[in-house]
């Protein structure tokens, strides 16, 4: 019975342990966008095996708003040790911008970043960064 | 006695589990701005012993940037420092630091600069 016991306890622990590798979403905090402003999200998969992503761009977090220029992140796998992107171009006026990344593995294995960027004559400049967590 | 053979077991499953990879630090991925020119990943050892570490900055699709150094044995209380110049103006950068032990007296901070040194970003490895 003591046996039993401690058997459905390892059970436990090892099951709970998988959990944590079941699918998970982290989200950026609120970016403050102005005029002649870009947005990115960056994702980084800092583990050895591929991870599925779906990178979404939310507006005063909510999505459907704010709609992607490019994005490499949500077509295929994310390679091991490889970064996706996702940029919009021209974010809307004083609202709020946030990324949002639903992770098909282990976040752990995660490092993902928001950016609102200034659009300068001469390029980009990052004026406000959060990590998505 | 089984059930000390039992615990004894899911304690070495346990352990190993935990022992199996080399730990590693890592930033994000991130772009600073056009006049961003020297990418700079510093790792502090804040422990008592010396650690081995070491630091890598890749770009995105993870190839590693050629560096000043790669670090090796960071003494305690002392940090080292990895830079990369003439980086691309237009790509996303990262740092990695990894060692055989324990990162939990290890602190790091990723930095793109511009030609000036200012700091343009910075980001915590974790």
């Amino acid at each position: 019975m003591k046996v039993n016991t401690l058997l459905a306890t390892a059970a436990a622990l090892l099951g709970s342990a998988s959990l944590a590798y079941a699918g998970q979403t982290i989200i950026s905090p609120a970016l403050e966008t102005g005029s002649n402003t870009a947005g990115a999200c960056y994702v980084r998969n800092i583990g050895k095996t591929p991870i599925s992503l779906q990178v979404t761009a939310l507006e005063n977090l909510t999505p459907g708003f704010i709609p992607a220029d490019f994005q490499n992140c949500n077509d295929a796998p994310l390679a091991g040790g490889h970064s996706c992107v996702l940029l919009v171009n021209n974010l809307p006026d004083d609202v709020t911008f946030e990324c949002s990344a639903a992770v098909s593995g282990n976040v752990k294995n995660v490092r993902a970043s928001a950016e609102v960027r200034a659009i300068l004559t001469g390029g980009l400049q990052v004026i406000a960064a959060q990590d998505l967590r | 006695m089984r059930s000390s053979l039992i615990v004894s077991a899911i304690g070495c499953l346990l352990g190993l589990a935990g022992s199996a990879h080399a730990a590693q630090l890592a930033s994000a991925t991130i772009y600073g701005a056009f006049s961003q020119h020297t990418a700079q990943c510093a790792i502090a050892n804040v422990g008592t012993t010396p650690i081995f570490v070491t630091v890598n900055i890749v770009d995105e699709s993870g190839n590693v940037v050629p560096t000043s150094e790669h670090c090796g044995t960071v003494q305690p209380g002392l940090l080292c420092e990895v830079f990369a110049s003439s980086i691309s103006t237009s790509s996303a950068f990262a740092c990695t630091a990894t060692t055989k032990g324990n990162t939990g007296k290890l602190r790091g901070s990723f930095n793109l600069l511009d030609a000036n040194l200012s700091t343009l970003r910075t980001v915590e490895l974790r």
